[in-house]
């Protein structure tokens, strides 16, 4: 009984993978590139994980540049705007605290490494970022109801320009009018 | 009345900048140094981008006799020529320009060209007349709110007009026009007297209006006080 079953078996799987053959074998003479598709398909999961990690040069230039204080010491203000290509871009700046700890008294020192900080770094990073508010500013053009109806008082020569509540010791005591 | 200062006289042509050089016979950049050369001017622009007529072609700082030109913009829908002397010369000077641009630049310009314009004038004054004491209910409501803040901050308060101006609705606005206005200047004490004007028409107009209110309002004190 058990052997006319395996026998059975061993037939019907013989018989199909003589199938799969023979339609392997007609298929490669019919269409030679029918399973170049098979070989393709791999390279394509690689590449499309590849192209998510990918970042635009936007969000590349974005990432935070990262700087050492007695380097970031030693450039110009125009070597730093360089280097932060003139976007608002996140900069981090690792303080070397052993460099310049000798200039301060050891209460400051402790004031500075608070208590989870002390004896564990001697570098600190600060995180900070340079705003792009006064090129903005600079290079604002005056639009069409600006020049037609230029708003409230203002003296732009000899530098005594007025400001709305230029006396007001707070806007939220006195409100502003926009 | 006694004018402290002119702060802007503006004027504005309304006319397209494509009308001026119809044919593209004249370049920008040799547009601009000639005006630079002619006028003085000490910014001006340089880089290609900063020939957009979108946001605005200006130059800066510029000197014709014993003018002073503030800033010259030049838009895709008009000219617009700044001084702090008076409309009438910074409407002389344009047309001066318009027409000296046409005889050398190459540019395209006849008077009849400018169907609108428009101005816009700012001035410093000093006025002994009480300009903004226009009607007495505005005295009884400054006298109840400087008599109710003064008691919340504990501190005396004497709330007085500090401004009158007359506008257009909104819903009737093709084109933005400035407010005239007569305001208190800006963080100059009250007892000074100076004020600050603002008004959508020539310098001399301008000068003559507040002369004109100041009259009336002197005739109004005088009628009432009698």
């Amino acid at each position: 009984m058990a052997t006319n079953f395996l026998i059975a078996l061993a037939t019907a799987l013989g018989s199909a993978t003589f199938i799969l053959l023979v339609l392997r074998v007609v298929l490669k003479a019919v269409v030679p590139n029918a399973f170049k598709e098979m070989i393709a398909i791999p390279e394509k999961v690689v590449e499309r994980q590849f192209t998510e990690t990918v970042k635009t040069p936007d969000e590349v230039q974005m990432r935070p540049v990262i700087i050492d204080d007695a380097t970031l010491l030693a450039l110009s203000g125009r070597q730093i705007v360089d280097l932060l290509g003139n976007r608002e871009q996140p900069l981090q700046v690792i303080y070397n605290i052993s460099s310049f700890t000798p200039e301060i008294s050891g209460m400051q020192t402790t004031s500075l490494l608070s208590s989870r900080w002390q004896g564990a770094r001697s570098f600190i990073v600060v995180e900070g970022k340079i705003p792009k508010a006064r090129e903005t500013e600079e290079k604002k053009a005056l639009s069409r109801e600006e020049i037609l109806s230029p708003p409230g008082q203002s003296t732009a020569n000899f530098g005594s320009a007025v400001k709305k509540s230029v006396r007001a010791p707070n806007e939220t005591l006195c409100g502003s009018a926009s | 009345m006694k004018l402290s200062a002119v702060l802007l006289a503006r004027v504005i042509f309304f006319v397209e900048s494509v009308e001026l050089n119809p044919r593209g016979a004249a370049y920008y950049p040799d547009i601009v140094k000639g005006l630079v050369e002619r006028y003085g001017f000490k910014k001006f622009p340089e880089k290609f981008d900063e020939f957009d007529e979108q946001k605005g072609v200006m130059l800066l700082g510029g000197k014709y006799g014993d003018t002073v030109i503030d800033k010259v913009i030049i838009n895709t829908w008009g000219l617009t020529f700044d001084t702090t002397s008076s409309t009438r010369n910074a409407e002389e000077l344009l047309i001066d320009a318009l027409t000296w641009g046409s005889e050398h630049l190459k540019l395209h310009y006849s008077p009849d060209m400018i169907k609108r314009k428009a101005y816009v004038s700012q001035i410093l004054f000093y006025s002994d007349a009480p300009l903004l004491s226009v009607n007495p209910i505005l005295n009884v409501v400054g006298k109840r709110i400087s008599k109710e803040v003064s008691e919340n901050l504990k501190l005396p308060y004497t709330f007085q007009p500090r401004g009158v101006s007359l506008g257009i609705d909104p819903e009737e606005q093709r084109i933005p026009v400035q407010v005239f206005s007569i305001e208190r200047r800006e963080g100059v004490a009250f007892s000074e007297n100076k004020y600050w004007s603002a008004a959508p028409v020539s310098t001399d107009s301008h000068l003559a209006l507040i002369e004109e209110f100041e009259r009336s309002i002197q005739k109004q004190q005088f009628s009432s006080g009698r």
